[in-house]
């Protein structure tokens, strides 16, 4: 296929007017020629064409005849035009080599613009987006200035002549005011000279301003702006969602507390984790029987699976564990610790507190005092990593921002969830519903992805209701997410000051959370699998006042973090027992030593009066000399007094 | 958050009621009705939700909405959100599958939907009990079928419930007499007795006459019997866990009803009477015949036409009775036990072969109300003298139990605990004969152990309940249904390994009601630092779960 560029326009415009008043099924078959190859054509068309002198027969096939061969390259390249972008948009992770293989010389136009101006590979979903920034850019400068676009061909002069830029513009202009494409012929039509045309045409798609197409339904050429902004224009508008009133809305957020029995799990032993990060099997399932329940509001959506991943990259990225030791596992930090020790709605406010910085408008003067880095560990956190905003067009940089920004639209309102969903996609901040649907597929899920597995979990947004008439609506913590409040102070719990109780069972049961406590008690208490926050935690025992003994502690430490936490006194038996099995435990000391077997007492004691007062005997013939005696010096001594060393046997 | 509510309920389907709440008793009587109580120490109870909690829940008609009312209602904080769903269907599944009975011989399975009835064809096992298919929603089963069909159903999570009816049996009256037949004292059924026949026989309608009564130790479960044995009037099988247990039982209809002694049959392995109203132990039921293979006398289930069978402690019925009870269905069932937890995890075939929980009486409103004493559980640890204590720490792992049970201070401890109650009718509780002996010739008190004939060890009975016994030396024949009258201390000198079905059963000697402060003590003699300790603090585990003060004391009690 020839190359746009190369393209003999005037020739192909002078056939156009022959061309336009053939019957629609000669056009439609004419369009089906390929320009320089031999096609098969219907039979009754092939007749009328080759009768209109538009074809010529070669072997079994035809070709366009000599004056029609020029409009049958440009038939083909319009034809050409929705299919490659078609092809483009679906084909989103390929570049621009694999692009050009795919389409030939077209498409090596078609990149070699995009490339020229950008000198770097771009996804074609990328070029898309150029493309329509083009257009905008091309409809509403004062001059539509071409700097740094390099001409290509005998045509480059040209290209910079100002009066040609205008007219080209102009004629931009009045297409873009027009519902569909004009046919190419309505556009001539609209033109002042045919030269001028020539150079106006030329410009314009060579430089991706307007777009030949064939409307193989009508069989003529047309010429237009980008196809994807005529399919956007012509959808349906949306209306903004109502308020909605009457729906009991659901806070369900959990992630706060995740965050915390992984870290209060990290403070009583090192999680274990492998190589690349992740926990390793037999942990994930211990410390998924610690998590509370999952909401069931969210199941539908299909993350539960991801929450200790979730938790911990939040974990860590907080810095509230961390490794200390290589192979150690995952610790508790400083912070941790310290974070252990706050309030649940202290905790939550604070999480919040470092996140926010990456929802609150760019000009907000906390976030220029965080600095670049911190921000993007805090979307990594706020990402978890698994949410992968690198496969979208705009970095998770910008997309987390954008987002806020779509929430702050709903303020106080409560909406329907799929009509925010769509509303929000429609009115992408990232300006990517210019160029359609797949657009705005992929900047829903990045929508849902952030909203309803970050949003929601993090407790900024609550959903309500059932199925399709889900609501969402920004909570306080939400609004001041997002910048729409000042200040937000998080609802305290009711201070427990002793929330547990030790039961004569051995059982400690907390009455309230208390993950500062859940974590010290963690140190010498046997975990009970499945209860999570409160309830039946833990289990006093033998086997784990054995550990805590190897690890340090001691009863009165022990029974003072019980006695201090528990609303009841300690029961006596419970007493009693710790106490027994910290006075049960025995330190040993092992050393190595040098044993002396001597053949009977008299030489034992020979013995030791010749290797000196660190010589102990142990047995009548048994002597233990220190590990450091010098044993060739000792044979020697010996051995003076006949004492000889015993041959072993062989 | 409501910190004066009583209940957290953990995703893990345990409830943990909090006794000090102020709602704390109201929930209580609510929560019984659909959560198998797991343990009650002091301060807060453990209940767990299961599919048979939840379906004996409905089968007494208390629905899925209900229970969760009760659980939010009372909740501390919100309920986990996997709870609801939960609840809803596993409850949902009892009701909609019935067995009724059909014209003619057989049975009839009706599923409240065709997509259930599908469902269950589709189970290969269900497929090889079902009959003919008569309708999208219908299946004839055939009346041999009845039991096995029922367990399979559990089994697959599909509880029927059985409103086929049952065979009337021989009609049989058994008053119950106003007064007792040896003692002349007044008697009749306490009103949490008459309350749980009636939730068994429910008039004779075909929605009760089979089903488990669960009451804590003392709380009389044999006179319970009696009462639901008088309330159905036929012919009656009851299987207990053994020949005391059996001669209990047999002393008790003597005593507490107008039959005669040639209306009641004794089956075990001595003696072989099938009378109208035969008591035979689990032990001979489940003797296999070396010679002829199999359990002959099971055939014992047919060799009448019982109108009722009594399942005495049915906690421990064994597998091989369990299948038997499968081809009785058409039979009343009643199962009386203080847990329905079983070692073996044969709850589900309890369900669905005896019948759902009637009632769960707990012990602690019996203690409230007077009907069971108030026990005091103190654990004495002793050392071991010196020249014991190599031996025992170079003995064998085995051996080592026995010696530190035979700890020779234990005699003074005994002694100890005797001066402090002077005037306490007291048992002595060891498991190896030579110790029970030993303490019997070192106090001078009499003994009674396993090889005590039958006259000799009711003239100690005598005694020890005309208050001319003080203290008595028991082998674990103490164990069973041994009805020592009015015990209010218990010695524990040695037990079996830390078993908590020991424990509760000893515990149950002194729990009977006593004049005055109606108070027991409960003591266990501990050798400190031994094995003895170990298997000890399982027992005391058991104890404090049920919600016993628990004391340690060490050295001799002064």
């Amino acid at each position: 296929m020839t190359a746009i560029a190369d393209l003999d326009w005037e020739q192909a415009i002078a056939a156009l007017p022959t061309f336009s008043v053939l019957p629609l099924d000669l056009r439609q078959a004419f369009a089906l020629l390929e320009p320089s190859r031999p096609s098969r054509l219907p039979a009754p068309q092939a007749e009328a064409l080759l009768e209109s002198g538009f074809i010529h027969p070669i072997g079994s096939g035809f070709l366009p005849a000599g004056r029609f061969a020029h409009l049958a390259e440009l038939v083909a390249i319009a034809s050409a035009t929705g299919t490659l972008l078609d092809g483009s948009r679906a084909g989103n992770n390929r570049y621009i080599g694999k692009f050009l293989d795919t389409w030939g010389d077209f498409g090596r136009h078609f990149a070699a613009r995009l490339q020229t101006m950008t000198d770097r590979s771009w996804s074609n979903e990328q070029i898309l987006q150029h493309t329509a920034q083009f257009t905008n850019l091309a409809l509403t400068a004062e001059l539509w200035d071409w700097g740094g676009v390099h001409g290509t061909g005998s045509h480059k002069d040209l290209i910079h002549l100002a009066q040609v830029r205008r007219m080209g513009q102009k004629l931009l202009r009045w297409i873009d005011s027009l519902p569909e494409p004009p046919t190419l012929t309505t556009v001539l039509a609209h033109l002042p000279d045919p030269t001028a045309a020539n150079l106006i045409l030329r410009w314009t798609t060579q430089n991706l301003a307007l777009f030949l197409g064939f409307a193989r339904d009508r069989g003529e050429l047309t010429l237009g702006l980008h196809p994807a902004i005529y399919a956007q224009r012509s959808r349906p508008a949306v209306a903004k969602p109502v308020d909605l009133t009457g729906v009991e809305m659901n806070p369900t957020s959990y992630l706060v507390e995740d965050v915390t029995i992984l870290v209060a799990a990290a403070a009583t032993e090192p999680i274990k984790v492998c190589q690349d990060g992740t926990v390793m099997v037999r942990e994930h399932k211990r410390l998924e029987a610690r998590l509370g329940s999952f909401p069931a509001m969210l199941e539908p959506f299909g993350f539960a699976e991801h929450r200790i991943s979730d938790a911990l990259r939040m974990a860590r990225s907080l810095g509230l564990i961390g490794e200390t030791r290589r192979f150690d596992g995952l610790n508790a930090t400083e912070q941790g610790r310290d974070w252990l020790g706050q309030t649940p709605g202290r905790r939550h406010h604070r999480l919040l507190e470092l996140l926010r910085p990456a929802w609150i408008p760019d000009n907000d003067p906390a976030l220029k005092r965080d600095g670049r880095s911190a921000r993007y560990a805090l979307i990594n956190a706020l990402s978890g990593g698994r949410i992968p905003l690198s496969n979208y067009p705009r970095s998770g940089e910008e997309i987390v921002p954008a987002i806020a920004a779509a929430l702050r639209e709903l303020g106080t309102a409560t909406w329907n969830l799929s009509q925010a969903f769509t509303w929000w996609s429609r009115r992408s901040p990232l300006s990517l519903d210019e160029i359609g649907p797949a657009a705005e597929r992929q900047w829903q899920k990045v929508l849902t992805d952030l909203i309803i597995q970050r949003g929601v979990p993090l407790g900024l947004v609550a959903l309500g209701g059932t199925g399709e008439k889900t609501a969402i609506a920004l909570t306080d913590a939400g609004r001041w997410m997002v910048g729409l409040a000042d200040a937000w102070t998080p609802p305290e719990t009711l201070g427990v000051v002793q929330p547990i109780i030790v039961q004569a069972d051995f059982t400690v049961i907390f009455l309230a959370p208390a993950p500062g406590l859940e974590a010290e008690i963690g140190r010498f208490a046997e975990r009970c699998l499945g209860a999570v926050g409160t309830g039946g935690l833990f289990r006093l025992s033998k086997k784990a006042t054995q550990q805590a003994a190897a690890a340090g502690l001691d009863a009165q430490q022990v029974l003072a973090v019980l006695a201090q936490a528990s609303a009841k006194p300690l029961p006596a038996n419970v007493v009693r027992e710790l106490t027994g099995w910290f006075a049960a435990i025995r330190r040993i000391t092992i050393r190595v030593r040098m044993l002396v077997e001597a053949p009977d007492e008299a030489t034992a004691l020979r013995i030791c009066a010749a290797a000196g007062s660190e010589a102990r005997q142990v047995g009548p013939s048994l002597v233990v000399l220190p590990k450091t005696t010098r044993q060739g010096e000792l044979l020697r001594k010996l051995s003076k007094l006949g004492i000889l060393l015993k041959q072993e046997d062989p | 958050m409501n910190p004066d509510d009583p209940l957290i309920i953990q995703s893990d389907r345990t409830v943990l009621a909090e006794v000090d709440s102020p709602r704390f008793a109201e929930v209580r009587p609510l929560l019984a009705r659909f959560a198998e109580l797991v343990k009650t120490p002091e301060h807060v109870h453990t209940y767990r939700l299961t599919p048979l909690s939840l379906w004996n829940a409905r089968a007494s008609g208390v629905g899925s909405d209900e229970i969760l009312e009760v659980l939010s209602g009372f909740a501390k904080f919100p309920l986990p959100s996997t709870i609801p769903s939960w609840v809803r269907e596993t409850a949902g599944r009892y009701g909609r599958l019935s067995l009724r009975r059909a014209p003619g011989a057989d049975l009839l399975l009706v599923a409240d939907s065709a997509a259930l009835a599908d469902e269950l064809i589709g189970h290969d096992r269900l497929r090889a009990l079902l009959g003919t298919r008569l309708s999208p929603t219908s299946f004839l089963v055939p009346v041999e079928a009845r039991g096995r069909l029922k367990v399979t159903l559990v089994d697959t999570g599909h509880p029927v419930e059985d409103i086929a009816g049952y065979t009337p049996g021989e009609p049989l009256r058994i008053p119950l007499r106003s007064h007792s037949r040896t003692t002349g004292a007044a008697f009749s059924l306490r009103d949490y007795q008459r309350a749980a026949v009636d939730s068994f026989h429910l008039q004779g309608d075909d929605r009760g006459g089979s089903g488990v009564l669960v009451l804590p130790c003392g709380a009389g479960k044999t006179i319970i019997g009696l009462g639901a044995m008088a309330a159905v009037g036929t012919s009656t099988l009851i299987l207990v866990i053994g020949v005391t247990a059996a001669r209990q039982w047999i002393a008790e209809i003597l005593d507490k009803t107008d039959l005669t002694a040639d209306q009641i049959g004794e089956y075990d392995g001595t003696v072989k009477d099938v009378k109208p109203v035969t008591v035979a132990t689990y032990q001979v039921l489940t003797h296999r015949d070396r010679n002829a293979g199999g359990m002959p006398h099971l055939e014992l289930f047919n060799q009448r036409d019982w109108g009722l069978v009594v399942y005495d402690e049915v906690h421990l019925l064994p597998a091989p009775v369990f299948q038997a009870t499968a081809g009785i269905q058409a039979r009343r069932r009643l199962g009386l036990t203080a847990t329905l937890v079983r070692e073996d995890g044969q709850e589900r075939s309890v369900f669905a072969l005896i019948g759902p929980k009637k009632t769960d009486v707990p012990w602690k409103a019996l203690e409230a109300t007077g009907w069971i004493a108030t026990a005091r559980c103190t654990e004495v640890r002793l050392t071991l003298p010196e020249d014991r204590r190599i031996p025992y720490l170079t003995a064998e792992r085995k051996d080592q139990h026995r010696l530190a049970a035979e700890n020779p201070r234990k005699m003074d401890a005994i002694r100890a605990i005797l001066a402090r109650h002077p005037h306490e009718p007291t048992l002595i509780i060891g498991l190896y004969v030579e110790q029970v002996l030993a303490i019997s010739e070192s106090l001078g008190i009499p003994h009674l152990i396993g090889s005590t004939g039958q006259r000799r060890r009711e003239q100690l009975y005598a005694d020890f309940r005309a208050g001319t016994l003080r203290a008595l030396a028991v082998s674990k024949v103490a164990n069973s249904s041994v009805d020592l009258p009015d015990a209010s201390v218990a010695i524990q000198v040695s037990g079996s390994f830390g078993s908590r079905q020991e424990e509760a059963q000893r515990l149950g000697r002194i729990l009977r009601p006593k004049p005055g402060a109606n108070q027991a003590w409960f003591y266990t003699l501990v050798t400190a630092d031994t094995v003895e300790q170990d298997f000890a603090l399982h027992r005391q585990l058991f104890l404090c779960e049920q919600g016993y003060e628990y004391a340690i004391v060490d050295g001799v009690p002064t």
